[in-house]
């Protein structure tokens, strides 16, 4: 028998999953994947490579996933395992910086190309459009996966205030949008 | 009221998923924030703006095969460590009660030992054994060497 897991909820995919359930874990795969990739891409990653540390941060997952507490959030613990994973990668290539400072999200790089960022302002009906990935991912785990700032904060690699500050701006500059 | 405290209001309706009472009355007086609980409304119905990325076909059927070859090897991993598990529960089984065997012969030698009830078992030609190769005595006891025979090589 074939169970449709798309109206399940996210714990009781994780308790399929943890029995051995491949494709609950699958829909969770489908479900969070997009978090993963432009959060991933929020760092500067590209795609492709973007595409290659989430298929090894899920089969990760996957492999320990008795060590997810379910009190915690499902989410968070992919994106602390994407990073890891991402960590790792530029550890292999010799691209980790260890004296990184603190991730400014009011700077936040524009990887859009020139024409991207003309398509996309020009799509103003679309709320979601021109927003950039790390925007995206907060606008995300602030409001979908209702994330307190601290632990977003611990994520983005930003302070609490800065997450903070820039959320509020975020939903400012999209209630302008809205509006108009 | 102030953004800060506008903001607060607006937190508290994202953490609680809903707009309560107080929060109600508040965007009634306030535009910005009536405005905010709208779009917040209108985002959740439109679903987050992470979603528009989705796995591609060949993405999902490369982790689900992943995934496979992770549970196989789990299941191996498992066996592996159940039959370990064993092996050691039986060599322990068996040391211990060499040990407790080994302990408890030893304990007859020394209570007999102590108790000094040590019966001679020695005969009494044993007992007045001068060293000296008697004869008419029984050479059974003795260690008997046996040396092939030169004929056990023509066989």
């Amino acid at each position: 028998m074939t169970l449709n897991y798309e109206n399940f909820e996210s714990n009781d995919l994780i308790e399929l999953a943890r029995k051995g359930h491949k494709q609950a874990f699958s829909m969770l795969v489908k479900r969070h994947y997009g978090t993963v990739m432009y959060y991933l891409m929020g760092f500067g990653v590209k795609r492709s490579d973007a595409e290659d540390i989430t298929q090894d941060a899920f089969i990760n997952a996957f492999r320990k996933i008795d060590q997810f507490k379910t009190s915690g959030s499902f989410v968070g613990w992919l994106l602390r395992i994407a990073r890891n994973q991402h960590i790792d990668k530029l550890r292999k290539e010799k691209k980790f910086d260890t004296s990184g400072s603190e991730f400014d999200l009011l700077n936040l790089p524009d990887d859009r190309t020139p024409e991207a960022q003309v398509v996309s302002d020009a799509m103003l009906d679309d709320l979601y459009a021109g927003l950039k990935p790390q925007e995206k991912v907060l606008l995300d785990l602030r409001i979908f996966q209702q994330m307190p700032f601290s632990e977003i904060a611990e994520h983005l690699g930003s302070s609490e205030g800065n997450a903070r500050l820039v959320f509020h701006r975020l939903i400012v500059r999209l209630r302008q949008k809205f509006r108009s | 009221m102030s953004d800060k405290e506008c903001e607060k209001i607006i937190d508290r309706a994202i953490e609680s998923n809903k707009a309560d009472a107080a929060t109600e009355a508040h965007a009634r007086t306030c535009p910005k924030c009536a405005s905010t609980l709208a779009l917040l409304a209108l985002l959740k119905t439109s679903g987050s703006p992470t979603s528009d990325l989705k796995p591609s076909a060949a993405f999902l059927a490369s982790i689900e095969s992943s995934l496979t070859a992770t549970a196989a090897q789990t299941i191996t991993l498992k066996t592996k460590i159940l039959a370990a598990v064993i092996g050691v529960a039986l060599t322990a089984t068996i040391a211990l009660t060499i040990i407790s065997h080994t302990g408890k012969s030893d304990k007859r030698t020394d209570k007999a030992a102590q108790s000094g009830s040590v019966t001679d078992e020695t005969t009494p030609a044993a007992s007045s054994n001068t060293g000296e190769i008697r004869p008419n005595t029984d050479n059974t006891a003795f260690p008997q060497l046996k040396f092939p025979s030169p004929t056990d090589e023509i066989k």
